[in-house]
């Protein structure tokens, strides 16, 4: 009990002016009846002034009205409410490296049916000393259950069908998770929380931030311990997400398939791929995949001209959340065509005794050999064999690549060069060799005009071969940047092996001597050492339509060594291919379109990206605008420019705001500045992707794990996962049982009694009674 | 390149004019012939002995030689890949990771095999390889690369002030054993006036060329072979025909080569083959045939008309000589084989246009099995050795590397024991120019600069 005042420390003041008051009154009232007075006994005066004065007293104790506080002491058990997570994505699979989830039988292995297993375990241990309280929560908070208190162990628990009979399945569309931590710290306001056991996969689709959340909780002295769902993968699935190949492959040639496989098993997978053609299987490939993507391709030479349609099947894999993206089917036009190239050579040098057999291995190449020192009656080789140089355009343009391997200037007319150049213009490809034979600086003399055009080099017309000069100082070539990303010079697939390649070739004695390089040309490889470091070597740049490839050495046989004729021949097919490929596929294939991803949901922006292969390529539509156009549906058309990045990367990229639900097909199409007809496209490509309703908890099938961790840790909780979810249990003997006390107070004022008032009213009357009596009054 | 018997061990028969003298002439080879299996039989090993071998190798099979078939030696596949100068690709992964496309279409074009394309080709065309190589860089081991440097020193170091390099049996000099030095510093990657041995390549070719006589457009000198000149001829023309696209400043080049293969073509016999003498009398020898057929097909190969029916009729003379355990007889009338001619046979098959001939697999096959079988001892001791290997190079080279390899391997072996300091070889009459060049040949075969060679 504590006395107080209730009218408080400021009347204080105002009670002594008031006791003053009443002594001044009666010191007045004792003057007026001092006489009277005189005739009483000391001991009358005394019990009058001491009945008065007390009264007064009385009456100042009233005004600062007295009081006494009261303090009511009450335990309860403290609460844990345990919050679970009930929207979609708790629906996955759970990891198959979690315990419990192993203890489940196989229909109940979602990480909802995990997530009820914990919570069963918990509060069968919780509910001995705690109240517990189960929450389920998506894009709201509801209170499921309360669970009643059990006294003793063996006492019956409530089984989980119970716990959850509201909500037995995940159906949510969202995952706040932040909003759900606060909700129940807000309903749970006057409880003790010994702890919140937060039982979800940590994804959060909405709502306030789950460290914003653990804030809260952190402030509210609420541990927060979190139990993820899932792993930090998504979930188990082996998908083939896109495959690339050409729609129309050649007869007889490989057609290769890209594929990009996602890989959510396990890393890495030993896995295979099988390729079928008209449900044959045509070729199978083992693979070792790394968790994520991988870009795999596999091949086949197709034998039957038609549409084709070829199967891409990877094996199910047991608890993959979709068993269906495990195979992927394309139809390809497998049609009957060659690459026709026409070899002009001045002379049968070595390298001409090794080209034409490298040519001729080639099962896309149409050989067609001229040389133009062999006799008069000479049957000129190739798999088809001409007597003679084309003499009009027409013939030219039979021939999709032309190789001048250093000809004889005084052997071609100007008027073939002039058809040739029509040729090359036209989307044909020209390879020019130099040699030491006649040079190049006869051939520009000679033709100056369209050879000087068709040249990605600048050569000096004057210096003709010097034939007397001796070579002996060897120096290396190295490829440029450009050179070492470039498809020509790519002789594996893998970079580093690639590299090793390339630093096996010996050194060369001679290159043709090179004054300049064009402004829109790239050099490939260039001199790495000696006099004239840097010097280009090989050059290429696109000729409106087409392309020419320039090589100022003529002993590639060089590079025979340490592989014979792998590496030889497979740049000789880099070459032809690169040169030929506008007349083999119709456009250009140095470019690739794609999104950064497939399916979008409205209103979401899409990346569109023109990556160029080919730096001639980048190099000849500079300052060129790039458009793509992005057609639904219905027909509806956008227009997106796509422009240079400006850190001078290969590519161009725009973006388009999602808007109507469905496929999209978006196409790139572009005419060689200057080009003969827009008709004909320099390239065209064309991507397409999806746009659809789509519930965010599909996104990311992974686990947050590392958010469930980050909350556990800022609000002094414990964190468990997978890994170690077999250790539950320690979680409910963690958690504090202490009880919570609840003290209550109430004042009782003093002066505001019958007691007082009868004291007062008895002294008043007393005082009056005996003024009575004594005659005072 | 022997004045007084010709390289097979039979003694040469001057072609006569009539009748008589030419079956004369044949009665006394056939006489030779059997003196020279008599002394066979006390010598050297020959291919008819296999089971009178004195040493055979701890490994090799025993029983009738046509009977075995020869270890086959593929390369591993997990190799590492491109050592060079202490350089090594990246191992493990990298080396997986072949382009399956061009395995499919090696696989594909293996199964096709060698082919031959066009109206009347030239080139042969093998089919291209699955997965990149490093047979090549294991097989040139610093031995070899060792051997090869100082076999090229001595022939730089030997050649004469005219350009031209002479032999023991060809003194001073000589077109043929310089046609060969120069193929050797060819092999090795040097061109006229490009590259290490640049001046010794263009001194040779233009000893070469000044011995070309006018008219007849016959390349040989003063020290030739006294029985006929084809062998410098033949190996000159080869020589000029490898370095014809690459020697701009001889305007004059393609005529003389010209009129050296018009020559070779009015020398073939009536038996279709060719011998020492240009003419087209008398009888012919499988090893002069073989060595014209592989010239006329370069000169093909190089822009000159070459009839169809002379390398068909040379090729039958070929066909004659074969015998059907992959041996050939020096010449067809002959009794007994030799073991040098193997890969000589193989060439002159080859040249009819396939590797397929069904003589080439046996003939292969022999020479496999006669590596494998014989000791480093037995092999050196064989007549011609140097040259006989150099052929046999040819041969398997073209055969593949699961033939070419194993028989690298012990040819390295064996002329690793045959090399004196100076970095010459030799043969049984003490000539060191000839053979040395041989041996850089076969010694650079895996660099794969020489055209001669081919896949």
């Amino acid at each position: 009990m504590k006395p107080t005042l209730l009218a408080g420390q400021g009347i204080a003041f105002f009670l002594l002016i008031l006791a003053a008051a009443l002594a001044l009154f009666y010191a007045w009232v004792y003057r007026q009846e001092a006489r009277q007075a005189r005739r009483l006994a000391p001991w009358q005066r005394a019990t009058m002034q001491t009945l008065r004065i007390i009264v007064a007293v009385m009456a100042v104790i009233a005004l600062g009205r007295p009081a006494v506080t009261l303090v009511r002491h009450e335990t309860r058990l403290p609460v844990v409410p345990i919050v679970v997570d009930e929207s979609v994505s708790m629906g996955f699979a759970d990891s198959r490296d979690n315990p419990i989830v192993q203890a489940n039988p196989p229909d109940r292995r979602r990480r909802y049916d995990t997530a009820q297993s914990v919570a069963e375990t918990l509060q069968k241990k919780l509910s001995l000393t705690h109240r517990v309280k189960i929450f389920a929560f998506s894009d709201g908070t509801r209170l499921l259950k309360e669970i009643p208190m059990r006294e003793r162990e063996s006492d019956p628990a409530m089984g989980r069908e119970e716990m959850f009979q509201g909500a037995p399945n995940p159906t949510g569309e969202y995952s706040n998770v932040g909003d759900a931590i606060n909700d129940v710290l807000r309903d749970l306001a006057g409880d003790r929380i010994s702890g919140m056991v937060l039982l979800s996969d940590g994804r959060q689709t909405g709502g306030i931030p789950i460290k914003e959340a653990g804030a809260a909780a952190a402030d509210a002295r609420v541990p927060v311990h979190a139990v993820a769902f899932g792993t930090e993968y998504p979930l188990r699935d082996l998908r083939i997400d896109e495959v690339i190949a050409d729609p129309e492959a050649s007869l007889g040639d490989v057609l290769r398939f890209r594929l990009k496989i996602h890989n959510q098993i396990s890393s890495p997978l030993d896995t295979k791929l099988t390729l079928l053609e008209e449900g044959q299987q045509v070729n199978e490939r083992k693979l070792k995949l790394n968790r994520g993507d991988n870009m795999v391709e596999i091949a086949t030479i197709p034998e039957t001209e038609g549409t084709r349609e070829f199967k891409l099947k990877l094996p199910v894999y047991e608890d993959e959340v979709d068993k269906e993206n495990n195979e992927a089917t394309v139809h390809v036009k497998i049609v009957k065509r060659t690459l026709r190239v026409l070899l002009i050579a001045g002379n049968p040098s070595r390298e001409f005794l090794y080209l034409v057999p490298a040519l001729l291995r080639d099962p896309v190449v149409d050989l067609s050999c001229f040389l133009q020192s062999a006799d008069i009656d000479y049957v000129q080789q190739g798999n088809t064999t001409i007597e003679r140089l084309p003499r009009s355009v027409e013939d030219w343009k039979k021939f999709d690549v032309v190789i001048l391997f250093d000809p004889d200037p005084n052997r071609i007319t100007t008027q073939q060069v002039a058809e040739m150049e029509t040729m090359v213009r036209t989307g044909g490809g020209l390879m020019v060799i130099s040699g030491r034979n006649h040079g190049l600086a006869k051939l520009i003399q000679v033709h100056a005009v369209k050879v000087r055009e068709l040249l990605p080099v600048e050569i000096d017309k004057n210096a003709l071969p010097d034939h007397f000069q001796y070579f002996e100082r060897p120096f290396t070539s190295e490829r440029t940047a450009v050179g070492r990303g470039h498809a020509v010079m790519r002789l594996d697939r893998d970079d580093k092996t690639n590299d090793a390649v390339w630093a096996t070739f010996p050194k060369l004695y001679w290159a043709h001597p090179v004054m300049g390089v064009k402004s829109q040309a790239r050099v490939l490889l260039q001199k790495g050492d000696g006099p004239g470091k840097g010097e280009c070597l090989m050059a290429i740049h696109r000729y409106y339509e087409g392309a020419v490839f320039y090589s100022g050495i003529d002993c590639l046989w060089f590079w025979r060594y340490p592989s014979e004729s792998y590496d030889y021949d497979r740049f000789w097919t880099n070459v032809i291919r690169y040169l030929g490929e506008t007349r083999l596929k119709g456009t250009q294939q140095q470019v690739a379109l794609s999104t950064d991803r497939h399916s979008y949901s409205p209103g979401e922006e899409v990346k569109i990206t023109l990556r160029f292969l080919d730096p001639a390529l980048m190099a000849q539509l500079e300052g060129q605008q790039i458009l793509a156009t992005v057609t639904g549906a219905q027909g509806e058309r956008q227009i997106v420019p796509l422009r240079p990045d400006p850190k001078g990367e290969m590519f161009c990229a725009g973006s388009y705001r999602a808007r109507r639900v469905g496929s999209m097909v978006v196409q790139a199409r572009q005419a060689a500045p200057g080009g003969s007809s827009e008709a004909k496209p320099l390239f065209d490509v064309k991507t397409a992707f999806q746009v659809k309703m789509q519930s965010l908890e599909f996104r990311d099938t992974s686990g947050d794990l590392d958010a469930m961790r980050e909350l556990a840790s800022q609000t002094g909780g414990k964190y468990f996962d997978y890994r170690n979810m077999g250790e539950i249990e320690e979680l409910a003997a963690a958690i504090p049982p202490d009880p919570q006390v609840l003290s209550k107070e109430s004042q009782v004022e003093v002066w505001d009694g019958t007691t007082f008032f009868l004291l007062f009213l008895i002294l008043i009357g007393a005082e009056w009674s005996l003024r009575k009596l004594w005659g005072l009054l | 390149m022997e004045r007084k018997s010709n390289m097979r061990g039979t003694k040469s028969v001057r072609p006569g004019s009539g009748t008589f003298v030419r079956g004369a002439a044949r009665l006394f080879a056939v006489l030779v012939a059997a003196l020279l299996v008599a002394s066979a039989r006390t010598g050297v090993p020959e291919a008819g002995e296999a089971k009178k071998a004195p040493a055979k190798e701890k490994d090799a099979p025993g029983g009738e030689p046509k009977k075995e078939t020869p270890k086959k030696e593929t390369p591993k596949k997990d190799a590492p890949p491109r050592p060079e100068g202490g350089k090594e690709a990246p191992k493990g992964e990298d080396a997986k990771k072949t382009d399956e496309a061009e395995k499919l279409l090696a696989e594909k074009e293996k199964k096709r095999g060698p082919s031959f394309p066009g109206i009347d080709p030239a080139f042969l065309v093998l089919p291209r390889r699955g997965e990149r190589p490093n047979t090549a860089a294991q097989i040139l081991t610093p031995q070899v690369r060792e051997m090869t440097e100082k076999a090229l020193d001595y022939l730089a170091k030997t050649q004469g002030p005219d350009g031209g390099w002479g032999d023991m049996q060809f003194k001073p000099t000589n077109t043929g054993v310089t046609a060969l030095a120069c193929l050797a510093f060819m092999a090795e990657g040097s061109r006229p006036r490009v590259g290490r041995f640049g001046k010794a390549v263009d001194r040779g070719l233009e000893f070469i060329l000044k011995n070309v006589k006018k008219g007849s457009g016959i390349i040989a000198g003063a020290g030739s072979n006294e029985l006929g000149p084809m062998y410098e001829h033949a190996l000159s023309t080869l020589a000029l025909l490898m370095a014809s696209g690459d020697m701009p400043w001889k305007s004059e080049l393609h005529e003389v080569l010209g009129n050296a293969v018009d020559s070779i073509k009015k020398s073939q016999k009536l038996d279709g083959g060719w011998r020492y003498a240009m003419t087209n009398q008398g009888d012919s020898d499988m090893s002069v045939t073989a060595n014209v057929l592989w010239v006329l097909r370069t000169a093909k190969k190089c822009g000159f008309t070459v009839p169809k029916d002379a390398v068909e009729k040379g090729v039958k003379y070929v066909e004659k000589c074969a015998l059907p355990d992959g041996t050939f007889r020096y010449r067809y009338w002959g009794l007994h084989a030799s073991p040098s001619l193997g890969g000589t046979g193989i060439i002159a098959l080859c040249n009819d246009g396939s590797l397929d001939h069904p003589l080439i697999g046996p003939a292969r096959d022999r020479i496999a099995y006669d590596y494998q079988r014989y000791t480093i001892e037995d092999l050196k001791a064989r007549r011609y050795f140097v040259y006989g290997a150099f052929y046999a190079s040819l041969g398997m080279y073209s055969c593949g590397d699961e033939y070419f390899v194993p028989w690298f391997r012990k040819a390295v072996a064996v002329l690793a024991t045959m090399q004196r300091k100076d970095g010459e070889f030799f043969d049984e009459y003490d000539n060191t120019v000839y053979p040395t060049a041989m041996a850089a040949m076969i010694l650079q075969v895996p660099l794969g600069y020489l055209p001669i060679y081919e896949r």
